[in-house]
């Protein structure tokens, strides 16, 4: 759920990159917290246990535009990937307003990619939401290494509705914020119907 | 009778008729290829087939989302058979009162929506099901849903989910119930093996040189001891208890790998 900042006249919104262990989650938030003008962003805060990570920081981005005259301040959040660490995930989720599913594109990975995409659906139910609904986006990672499928038959595998799709190799940047704007957009979009 | 070179494609007529009471070998006028025309069960009382299974014919260029539509198939009790080109699709339609056929919209020679209508103006084929594939779907283009079917039945585009597939078989197949499908008991002990396989593959990814080491110095049930535990917490949150009882699935997963990696080690160092 958005939080609106009067005082500072900024709407809030929480983006939640989502996908199973070591797919690059924090690879990409790792990117464009690197890429982002440090005067717009906030501190990148881990909140990490000995193998359970969650990463989050906010920043402000220039060039989206404003919302009835409110500047959108996005706050992005990784959860942790690994199958145990559900009640985490289900935490994270609360109040979001768009979603990142990163997908490891490695063949051996592809089992925990649609588990991970149904945990997703589940969580987000619980919470009240429906992935039909939210604001969301898939992104095809690691498309650099040998072991990679192809797009198509991961996109048959993954594709929930329809949404917007990217490939990427979040280490070097590519499509990682290609993939950040088009769920960035969404969120607007949707704002702007309220 | 007229029929369609696998090969090349092109039209010719044999003198051969259905049904068959034995293999005929023809061969192709343009290309010289050969075929042997086998006589088939289905073929023999056109209308009145006597097959076990449902017969369903699959037009569509090789890739993989054709045998993720056979494999589905497959496991609602269907005999699947994979066709290249729309008259070759058409023809075994024809010959075996199929009763389904999944074409997509274009295909080599014959389109697929000339082999919908030509099925749908068939009297002896009004059993048969048509779904259309579209013929392109990419994520980010511009879509339209189709206005025309061509007498199809159904359509679907290659991003459509498992389930809404299986929904769509299940409307035109009204029979094809659960019944057709494997038995929850087994579909219950698949999950649970499927569980504990993500488990040890969370385990393996994150802790991949402790893993390696620990194979090595054959303790990895002692190093991982944490690890191993916590995944087991969750598989037991997760799989029912009965499957529990009956079967330990998440300790033979575990076992499984480490003789796996202990084999390809002394593989290894042995040289073999």
């Amino acid at each position: 759920m958005t939080f609106i900042n009067y005082a500072a006249r900024e709407i809030n919104c929480k983006i939640v990159y989502y996908g199973p262990g070591l797919c690059g989650k924090t690879t990409n938030l790792q990117w464009i917290y690197d890429k982002t003008n440090p005067q717009s962003k906030g501190k990148l805060i881990s909140l990490a246990t000995e193998t359970d990570r969650t990463l989050f920081f906010d920043f402000l981005p220039l060039d989206l535009g404003t919302v009835r005259g409110f500047k959108t301040r996005f706050h992005l959040y990784t959860v942790p990937g690994q199958v145990f660490y559900d009640a985490s995930r289900k935490l994270i989720l609360k109040g979001v307003d768009g979603m990142i599913f990163v997908a490891d594109s490695q063949e051996a990975r592809m089992e925990a990619n649609v588990e991970s995409l149904g945990n997703l659906e589940k969580n987000l139910k619980e919470q009240g939401y429906d992935l039909k609904a939210v604001p969301y986006a898939l992104q095809f990672n690691k498309r650099d290494l040998p072991t990679a499928l192809p797009a198509d038959e991961m996109y048959r595998q993954l594709n929930f509705k329809g949404e917007p799709t990217f490939e990427a190799v979040a280490m070097n940047g590519t499509g990682v914020f290609d993939t950040l704007k088009a769920v960035a957009k969404l969120v607007l979009t949707e704002l702007k119907k309220k | 009778m007229e029929l369609v070179c696998k090969q090349c494609q092109s039209k010719f007529r044999a003198a051969v008729s259905f049904p068959l009471a034995a293999p005929v070998r023809v061969a192709c006028p343009s290309c010289g290829n050969q075929m042997v025309l086998k006589p088939r069960a289905a073929a023999t009382e056109p209308g009145v087939a006597k097959r076990g299974a449902r017969l369903a014919a699959i037009a569509d260029e090789p890739r993989p989302f054709r045998a993720f539509l056979g494999e589905h198939l497959r496991r609602l009790g269907f005999d699947v058979e994979y066709f290249d080109a729309g008259e070759s699709a058409l023809d075994f339609v024809r010959r075996t009162r199929a009763d389904l056929a999944i074409v997509n919209v274009y295909l080599r020679g014959k389109l697929g929506v000339e082999v919908s209508e030509e099925i749908k103006a068939d009297k002896d084929l009004a059993k048969t099901r048509v779904i259309l594939i579209g013929a392109l779907f990419r994520a980010n283009r511009f879509r339209a849903n189709p206005t025309n079917l061509y007498g199809a039945d159904e359509y679907i585009e290659e991003q459509i989910p498992e389930k809404e597939f299986r929904q769509i078989i299940r409307q035109l197949f009204p029979e094809v119930g659960d019944t057709a499908e494997v038995p929850l008991e087994t579909r219950e002990i698949d999950e649970a093996r499927r569980l504990a396989r993500l488990i040890l593959s969370d385990i393996i990814i994150y802790h991949a040189a402790a893993v390696e080491q620990a194979i090595r110095n054959n303790n990895f049930f002692e190093v991982l001891k944490g690890e191993i535990e916590e995944g087991r917490k969750y598989y037991d949150s997760r799989v029912p208890q009965r499957v529990r009882r009956d079967s330990e699935v998440y300790t033979e997963t575990l076992q499984q790998f480490v003789q796996m990696k202990r084999e390809e080690l002394e593989k290894l160092q042995t040289g073999t």
